[in-house]
């Protein structure tokens, strides 16, 4: 997009109005520069760099309807349009005329028909180039080259060639040739016209010019340069009269086949290709850092197979570098754990978080994309565990979600250590989903991990954890027990309704030495009645004489008056849950004793049971 | 200060010595100034030397003028003959003015009065005018302004003759510069990978833009610039070959301006490898041994793993990869690498394939007594196509180049020497530079004659080939007569 400033163009832009009216300009100017710097401050949805923009486009459409083309000269501290200083910088390095001028820019015009998204592709470009990089990929100039911008012109010069042009093709001089990388001095004596490698033996027409190309038989294609004849003589010129020139004549049918392959190329999706060459170059690698380096580039492309929802590119390519690490002979071979820090460094969140775009969907996948985005997460490293829990309450389609938390469980099956560290989310739903996954695994630290979520401040995530650890079965009853003691009731209402589920020697004795110690936290009558009640449920012969002695005897306490009648009635209950002649005894004594206490507590515990 | 006549043959050497020291003194003066303080003993020497040339120069006249026409130097209204060793010289001058807009410069005699300050003065605006958007105008003034009578600047010459040819010669030399600078930023992009330093691709960039805005403006002279040979640096001159040579075809194919930067990329960028080949491989006289064949093998797959290591973005890298480890896999998939990857070579894959081997078989290299001209090469590549080249590319390259490519050597029936320089109108009968024996070995440039012309009462071609050859064996670089 290179433009040749024509003098007689900008002489007679002179006389515009907008030159007579230099206000108009600086007022573009200003729009541009507010458009720019806010461009730098602002996100792409904030309302000031959203409004900037739209003055910038304003201010400039008022001036290009008054003359189709506005064009604005570049120097190094300010822009001039016909000549007038339109904008005058104050900051210098980093400003717009800075930077423009840095990278070689004469000048800029927008032309009439200029679009919103020019103008903001415009801006990204100077806010992307802002300050220089060292060995930066391109500049402003590179960039705009890039984008095309229809209504967007310039002109730049090399400010990257400031020293002389580079030698080398000026070297040679008419009639004198270097060969074999030897220039041949200037003093050289010269070939004589005898000495020249052809004489020139003048022939009269075309035939002798094909008989000149006949000497030799036509050679075999070629295969490689070293096929390549020694002399010129062994190959027909193409111009030889009988080369039947339809050889190289396009049909159309190969004129649509180019098409298409131009086509094709246009739109190439360089990912799958990519990723074939980059195994097979990682394969030839001989060192360490070489080795790293291209798997360095194949985290980048991996992240873009999944930007791309190329699953299945990213599952063959996980599955052919799996093959590869197992593939070392040596076990001490030092391109293994490099193998294995891929895997590391892919199952991490800047790579997983390209799964952004499908997860908030519903239904964006398919079954069959569904099965390779399983096929492709069962390969990572368990570090995946922790962002695909991150994602797991955002994913919007069930079936994703549901394969997330097989994936998640089977990776922390592994190695429990991210779900762990998820299970100290804030987010009570994230953490409950991960007591849920938890409560799945085989692992050993499971059930540990299960016991510490008992006593997390929320309730459902105490209950979840609760349930899990009951759905694992025996040997979890000591875990839940301190459950009883919960903040919910209803925790605690089900704690006890398993350890008062059946006859248990495990659940009698904890609920005994609960009892027996008289700590409670919860102080409740209707609690501390119902620990009673469980302990009748679980109990044995073994806790009659706990009980009796809570139910008949007339303590030191109930002598100051600091007795709890609610304990008494417990003790009643559980004897009257137990079920047995002893416990039958002892109540018949409390029905009949002689303290009013011990009566009423007789026969409130019969009221309830009964 | 007039000088005797001293005889005929004396007095045109005198001149002709006189005429080269004051442009030589002229060059010095303007970039002394860049370079040094006013009051440098250095700079004082040269202004009083400058003044000096002048009045060497001055005869009947009371001032002395240098013009410049067309890119070449004219003085006191005659054409400067100059030595080839001032070539270089002469057209640098040139340009400097013609970036100016200046058409030349009167000096007076009076400037012997003048202040040597006043002289830098002149020289610094001289500098400063080319940062000026009309540049001929403000230096003028500022010339008046700073008291400066005894210099005047002279406009270009104009008639539309003059602006063709003009734009001829400014289109050559934009086009020898963008070789020049092409070359230079592969160079430097292969000598920070061998140095293991992080390279960048801005300039190399930069350039293959440069070279798709000077294939879209003048697509014969872009494809000219593929005769340009660089012997000392045959891989990088190559790879730049290469580039032009595939974006020619890509261009002839229809392919958009952005995937032309990026196959101009991956020529220049297809090679990059060799700088892991040991030097003594890459210019072995004769053939490789097997091992050595191997080892030059390696240079695909070294290429892909060095524009890895490039400082670019992920994807700018990703678009380069694929045809540089392609380029040595034949349309059938044989040649090399041969790996697992079972796949049809890429379009730009085969387009490069096609500029390689081109270009490597019409390059002169020290393990080739022999080359093949430009036509037989071509012939020879058209019986490769559907095994070694795609069949349908190498047509449409064919028909690019025409059978007879510029820089191609032709014998002529009338025992004259032509260098192909066109092949737009007529591919079997190009437009060509006759080349005229100078008695030493070489050549000078003749007239230009299309070989499409017929005698008009007999009807019959006024030349007619009867041989081809390439340029090497005559000593002869192409670019240096089409340039």
């Amino acid at each position: 997009m290179m433009e040749k400033v024509e003098v007689e163009n900008s002489v007679s832009r002179k006389a515009s109005s907008t030159a007579k009216n230099p206000s108009v300009c600086k007022e573009v100017m200003v729009a541009f520069s507010r458009a720019f710097k806010n461009h730098a401050i602002y996100p792409p949805d904030h309302v000031i760099r959203r409004n900037a923009v739209t003055e910038f486009e304003k201010r400039l459409s008022e001036v290009i309807s008054k003359k189709d083309r506005f064009q604005v000269d570049v120097e190094n501290d300010r822009l001039l349009h016909e000549g007038q200083v339109i904008y005058q910088s104050i900051l210098q390095k980093g400003d717009i005329p800075n930077i423009l001028f840095r990278d070689g820019i004469q000048w800029i015009a927008f032309e009439s028909g200029i679009e919103g998204y020019e103008i903001l592709r415009f801006l990204e470009i100077l806010h992307r180039n802002r300050f220089v990089k060292e060995e930066a990929e391109g500049d402003i100039v590179t960039a705009l080259w890039d984008a095309g911008l229809p209504h967007l012109h310039y002109e730049a010069v090399d400010v990257l060639w400031e020293a002389e042009p580079p030698a080398g093709v000026e070297k040679g001089r008419p009639g004198e040739y270097r060969a074999s990388g030897v220039l041949k001095e200037p003093d050289a004596v010269p070939i004589p016209a005898s000495e020249m490698p052809v004489q020139l033996e003048p022939l009269q027409d075309e035939e002798n010019f094909a008989k000149t190309n006949q000497k030799a038989a036509p050679p075999e294609p070629i295969h490689s340069l070293a096929d390549c004849p020694d002399t010129q003589e062994e190959v027909m010129s193409i111009a030889a009269p009988e080369i039947d020139r339809d050889l190289w004549r396009l049909t159309e049918a190969e004129r649509n086949q180019l098409h298409e392959m131009v086509v094709q190329e246009e739109n190439w999706n360089s990912i799958d290709d990519v990723l074939d060459v980059l195994v097979v170059i990682l394969q030839e690698q001989q060192t360490k850092e070489d080795f790293s380096t291209i798997l360095e580039f194949l985290v980048e492309e991996f992240r873009m197979t999944l930007e791309q929802l190329e699953f299945q590119l990213a599952a063959d390519l996980l599955d052919k570098l799996h093959r590869m690490k197992n593939g070392y002979p040596e076990p001490d071979h030092w391109a293994p754990p490099l193998l294995d820090q891929f895997f590391h460094t892919i199952s991490g969140t800047k790579v997983l978080n390209a799964f952004d775009e499908c997860r908030s969907e519903p239904a964006s996948l398919s079954d069959d994309q569904l099965k390779t985005v399983r096929r492709l997460l069962l390969q990572l490293h368990p570090r995946a565990v922790y962002p695909l829990g991150l994602m797991l309450p955002g994913t919007s389609d069930p079936r994703l979600r549901k394969l997330f938390v097989e994936i998640i469980g089977s990776l922390a099956d592994i190695d429990p250590v991210r779900l762990e560290k998820l299970l100290e989310h804030p987010d009570d739903q994230l953490v409950r989903q991960m007591v849920f996954i938890l409560g799945h695994l085989k692992h050993p630290d499971a059930v540990p991990l299960l016991a510490r979520m008992l006593s997390h401040p929320s309730d459902s995530i105490r209950k979840q954890a609760m349930k899990a650890i009951i759905s694992r079965g025996s040997g979890t009853l000591s875990k839940l027990f301190p459950l009883i003691e919960d903040p919910s009731p209803e925790i605690r209402r089900k704690i006890l309704g398993l350890l008062a589920r059946r006859r248990s020697s495990q659940a009698e004795s904890l609920l005994l030495e609960y009892l027996s110690e008289g700590r409670f936290q919860i102080d409740e009558p209707l609690h501390v009645i119902a620990c009673y009640h469980a302990l009748g449920r679980c109990g044995s012969f073994q806790s009659i004489p706990f009980l009796r002695a809570v139910l008949l005897e007339k303590g030191w306490r109930s002598i100051i008056g600091l007795e709890k009648p609610y304990e008494r009635q417990g003790a009643a209950m559980a004897l009257l849950e137990l079920k047995m002649e002893m416990a039958e005894e002892i109540l018949q004594k409390a029905a009949r004793s002689r303290f009013t206490s011990i009566r009423k507590a007789y026969e409130r515990a019969f009221e309830a049971v009964r | 200060m007039k000088k005797s006549a001293p005889p005929r043959e004396s007095n045109e050497e005198i001149r002709s010595a006189a005429e080269e020291a004051f442009i030589q003194e002229l060059c010095r003066l303007i970039g002394i100034v860049r370079i040094h303080r006013e009051n440098n003993r250095l700079v004082l020497q040269c202004a009083e030397t400058f003044i000096r040339s002048i009045f060497a120069l001055v005869a009947e006249e009371d001032y002395v003028t240098i013009q410049f026409v067309r890119g070449r130097v004219f003085l006191q209204n005659q054409k400067v003959a100059y030595r080839r060793d001032y070539e270089i010289l002469m057209k640098k001058l040139s340009a400097f003015f013609s970036e100016r807009s200046i058409g030349g410069l009167r000096f007076h005699t009076s400037i012997s009065d003048a202040p040597i300050q006043a002289l830098l003065t002149f020289a610094r605006l001289l500098n400063e005018a080319g940062k000026e958007k009309n540049p001929l105008g403000p230096s003028a003034r500022k010339l008046t302004d700073a008291g400066i009578a005894w210099v005047e600047i002279l406009h270009e010459p104009h008639s539309r003759e003059d602006d063709r040819e003009s734009e001829s010669t400014d289109a050559a030399m934009i086009a020898r510069k963008t070789y020049a600078q092409v070359l230079a930023s592969v160079q430097e992009v292969a000598q920070k990978v061998r140095a293991q330093e992080r390279a960048g691709i801005g300039k190399t960039l930069r350039m293959a833009q440069n070279m798709v805005d000077l294939m879209m403006t003048d697509e014969s002279m872009f494809k000219a610039l593929s005769t340009i040979r660089i012997y000392d640096d045959y891989t990088y001159s190559h790879s730049v070959n290469v580039a032009i040579l595939s974006m020619c075809l890509g261009k002839h194919i229809g392919l958009s301006k952005n995937s032309l930067e990026r196959l101009g990329l991956c020529g220049l960028l297809h090679d990059i490898g060799k700088v892991e080949v040991p030097e003594e491989i890459l210019n072995k006289p004769g053939k490789l041994n097997r091992d050595e064949r191997e080892e030059m093998k390696k240079h695909a797959l070294n290429s892909v793993r060095l524009i890895v290591k490039i400082k670019a973005s992920r994807d700018r890298k990703a678009r380069l990869l694929l045809p540089p480890f392609e380029h040595h896999l034949k349309f059938d998939l044989t040649g090399y690498p041969q790996t697992p990857r079972k796949k049809p070579v890429s379009l730009f894959g085969r387009i490069l394939s096609i500029a390689d081997v081109y270009d490597a078989i019409t390059s002169p290299r020290v393990y080739r007594p022999s080359i093949l001209s430009p036509d037989r090469a071509l012939g020879m590549m058209l019986k490769g196509a559907g095994k070694d080249f795609d069949p349908i590319l190498i047509k449409v390259f064919i028909n690019m180049l025409g059978v007879y490519p510029i820089g191609t050597l032709l014998e002529l029936d009338t025992q004259e020497l032509a260098l192909v320089k066109d092949t737009q109108q007529a591919a079997d009968r190009p437009k060509v530079i006759l080349l005229i024996p100078d008695g030493k070995g070489g050549f000078d440039t003749g007239e230009q004659v299309n070989l499409d012309d017929r005698d008009p009462t007999t009807g019959t071609y006024l030349r007619k080939v009867i041989q081809s050859y390439h340029p090497s064996a005559f000593n002869i670089q192409p670019s240096e007569f089409i340039f």
